[in-house]
């Protein structure tokens, strides 16, 4: 009884720690969350109040009206601490003066913490008069938002065609987004004039926003309401600005993070990364369809060693209407040879050190500088870098002028521990359950034969 | 009657150990059930990669805005699983004579490659009478493991963008509602070659000046072992491996052993001193 005791309590601890064993977990890596100190988000309205918004075509309201309710009840949903300016344009010069005209735009509410009051009586006193010059409230606008690194949005109103062009407003807004990060235009158009709609899509476009075409009272409100409430609430750290270069050798270092760049059409960029021997670099690139491009387009990203031997390569492609091409790969960097074993440590505490705005320019160049062109040590210093390439296939229908600002990129770059095979060192050996039972019934089988054989040689022995 | 309870007491060993294997070829059977909490809120979508609204298995996920936006959704899936996504897009009323309107759903994984839908239908032709349109893709088997050239599916983010292909100009801008789930199968029979260190799962956020977060695990990532290994070929790091990542094999192995060990034991007790059990 006692053995069996014994062997019923061993037996429930091995299966404790069976399902110990067994339960291993897998890797689970709660992903860090840093909570940096950012800039509220910015958002500002501007409300076209030029002439035209007089037409009662919305619902039997005028287009003004039906701005100024919607704008009542925006106001009335946002958070206090939301930070939205108002601007007009039009509002003001009544003549057919086109130079004067051309120039009525006024900041009437200034960004910072929400006003109720202040926003519903300009709002309320407005009269429609004017002309419409979209792409100089568009570009003053940008300047009230200011270059800060906050996310910044604009919403613009309007009923009409810019009639002061040029500057084309949709120019503008593509310079815009390329001055500084992260701005947004929302458009939402009053009228079904095919003319305005293409013009508000391709502000639209060009600084990935959307375009809503609004023929009620209702809409307006709800859309407007949609778009400041989530232009308010961004709160990811916007992407840092660098800038790739045409050969590895002289490439800005890039630390983990979210970068931005330019690129022209059919352009190749170069990266680094510092990437100790046996991890992982993990990148993605994706370039932003900002205008009108040919119907096929791809994207391609390469990571090479610091000699040029390429480790891995993502592509993209697609074709027809989209906002976004882009691709991503991986790659494992080698193992260095012994004697660059001090260079990956000295391109570790590099690569903290790295400031985001400056794409450390210490780098390379001071390094071919006081070491005196010898190439062996060129070799090392480069041997905890990999190479990051990304090339674009992107046709502009016109060319020349259409090319400038470059398509922006996005990339995003992580540096992590390698990937562990199951390979590893014992592949001779099983796992599951299915082994151990076998294993058990083995066991169990050759325990009864000895028994039995030992049984039967008692036997003989007593017999004899 | 005082065999009895010996002979229940042997049935009870033997049922305590055959149990793990009871439990465990019944948990690899049954496909653990995706949680189907409709009681969750929607996600509402987000505008880009980056901006993508979260979204958990089961939970109905909505988009309102306006034709020509680029709705996204972010979801984790792990290995194992294969996620269905199925959306159903309300059409505006349009004008009649106009030509169809083709929407389609992308899938992405976490650096943002395209993924292939193994079933499902992730493009769709809606005529202009039509007033919804559905759409669906399968992800193949997410795996454990894959090399870094390649693009197998990993566990990690997963991206869904849902907007429209081509369609007649005047359609652009009018409102527009959709309605997406995700549904995830778990496949039991996955192979488990191998692990990654951290799920496929970009940084979302500026490069952090401090550096703590990517940079310090980047650091610890104990390049000094695997460099003096492949130097000297033997080293503690051979053996820390054996045991390390999923690779379990010699806790499975030796556990074994010891259940045949005791089974052995068990097997002769029982036929050299049967009366204990059966008398």
């Amino acid at each position: 009884m006692i053995i069996l005791r014994r062997a019923a309590a061993g037996t429930a601890a091995w299966l404790a720690a069976l399902a110990l064993v067994g339960g291993l977990p897998a890797t689970a890596h709660a992903d860090s969350t840093d909570s940096t100190a950012q800039p509220p988000p910015k958002v500002e309205l501007i409300l076209d109040a030029s002439g035209s918004m007089r037409t009662p075509d919305i619902g039997g309201m005028s287009r003004i009206s039906a701005a100024q309710h919607a704008l009542d009840e925006v106001v009335d949903a946002l958070p206090d601490q939301a930070q939205v300016g108002l601007r007009t344009l039009g509002a003001t010069y009544p003549g057919n003066d086109k130079a004067a005209g051309c120039k009525d735009t006024q900041l009437t509410v200034p960004i910072g913490p929400l006003n109720r009051v202040e926003i519903k009586t300009d709002v309320a006193t407005l009269r429609p008069v004017g002309w419409t010059p979209i792409g100089l409230a568009l570009r003053d606008a940008a300047n009230d938002l200011g270059v800060d690194s906050s996310s910044r949005h604009i919403v613009l109103v309007t009923d009409g065609q810019d009639d002061c062009a040029p500057p084309d407003p949709c120019d503008v807004a593509r310079a815009l987004a390329a001055e500084g990060t992260h701005l947004t235009v929302d458009t939402l158009g009053l009228t079904e004039d095919d003319k305005v709609r293409r013009q508000l899509t391709c502000i639209a476009q060009a600084t990935g926003g959307t375009y809503t075409e609004v023929r009620t009272e209702g809409q307006l409100s709800t859309r407007l309401t949609q778009l400041v409430q989530s232009g308010t609430t961004q709160t990811a750290a916007p992407p840092a600005p660098t800038t790739g270069t045409a050969s590895c050798a002289t490439a800005p270092v890039l630390t983990p993070g979210v970068w931005t760049d330019r690129q022209n059409p059919q352009e190749e960029h170069w990266y680094r990364v510092a990437v100790p021997a046996g991890s992982e670099l993990r990148a993605s690139a994706s370039i932003a369809i900002d205008r009108t491009v040919e119907q096929h387009y791809d994207i391609t990203m390469r990571a090479t060693t610091a000699d040029g031997r390429e480790l891995a390569r993502g592509a993209g492609a697609d074709s027809g209407r989209n906002d976004v091409v882009s691709t991503g790969l991986r790659a494992l960097a080698p193992a260095a040879d012994p004697a660059a074993s001090s260079a990956a440590a000295s391109s570790d505490s590099a690569a903290p050190s790295s400031d985001a705005a400056t794409p450390d320019p210490t780098a390379s160049p001071s390094a071919d500088g006081s070491t005196g062109s010898t190439g062996s040590t060129g070799s090392t210093a480069d041997s905890g870098m990999l190479c990051l390439s990304v090339a674009n296939a992107l046709s502009v229908p016109t060319a020349g002028a259409a090319n400038q600002p470059g398509f922006p990129v996005e990339l995003s770059i992580d540096v992590v521990p390698g990937a562990s095979a199951a390979g590893g060192g014992a592949q001779w050996l099983g796992s599951g359950w299915a082994l151990v039972g076998l294993l058990a019934l083995i066991g169990l089988l050759s325990g009864l034969v000895f028994g039995w054989l030992a049984r039967w040689r008692v036997a003989v022995w007593r017999v004899q | 009657m005082t065999d009895m309870p010996r002979l229940l007491r042997a049935a009870g060993v033997l049922t305590l150990l055959a149990l793990p294997f009871l439990g465990g070829t019944a948990h690899a059977d049954t496909p653990s059930p995706s949680p189907s909490g409709s009681t969750a809120t929607t996600a509402p979508a987000g505008t880009t990669f980056r901006t993508a609204g979260s979204l958990v298995p089961g939970q109905n996920a909505q988009a309102t805005g306006a034709v020509g936006d680029y709705f996204y959704w972010s979801f984790q899936a792990q290995a194992g699983q294969a996620p269905t996504v199925t959306a159903t897009v309300q059409l505006p009323t349009r004008a009649a004579g106009q030509g169809a309107e083709s929407w389609r759903l992308d899938l992405y994984d976490g650096l943002r490659r395209a993924q292939p839908c193994v079933a499902g239908s992730p493009q769709a032709q809606a005529t202009a009478d039509a007033a919804s349109v559905q759409l669906s893709c399968t992800l193949p088997t997410i795996r454990s493991w894959a090399e870094t050239w390649s693009d197998d599916p990993l566990p990690g983010t997963y991206y869904i963008r849902l907007t429209v292909g081509t369609l007649a100009e005047q359609d652009l801008g009018l409102p527009v509602s959709a309605q997406l789930t995700l549904a995830t199968a778990s496949v039991s029979s996955v192979p488990a070659d191998g692990s990654l260190s951290t799920p496929l799962t970009l940084p979302a956020g500026g490069p952090s000046s401090t550096g703590a977060g990517a940079s310090g695990t980047t650091a610890s990532a104990s390049p000094a072992p695997t460099t003096a290994d492949a130097a000297t070929g033997s080293s503690p790091g051979f053996f820390s491996r054996l045991f390390s990542g999923g690779n379990a094999r010699w806790w499975w192995t030796g556990a074994g052993a010891v259940t045949a060990s005791l089974t052995g034991v068990l097997g002769f007790t029982l036929t050299r001193h049967p009366r204990r059990w059966f008398s």
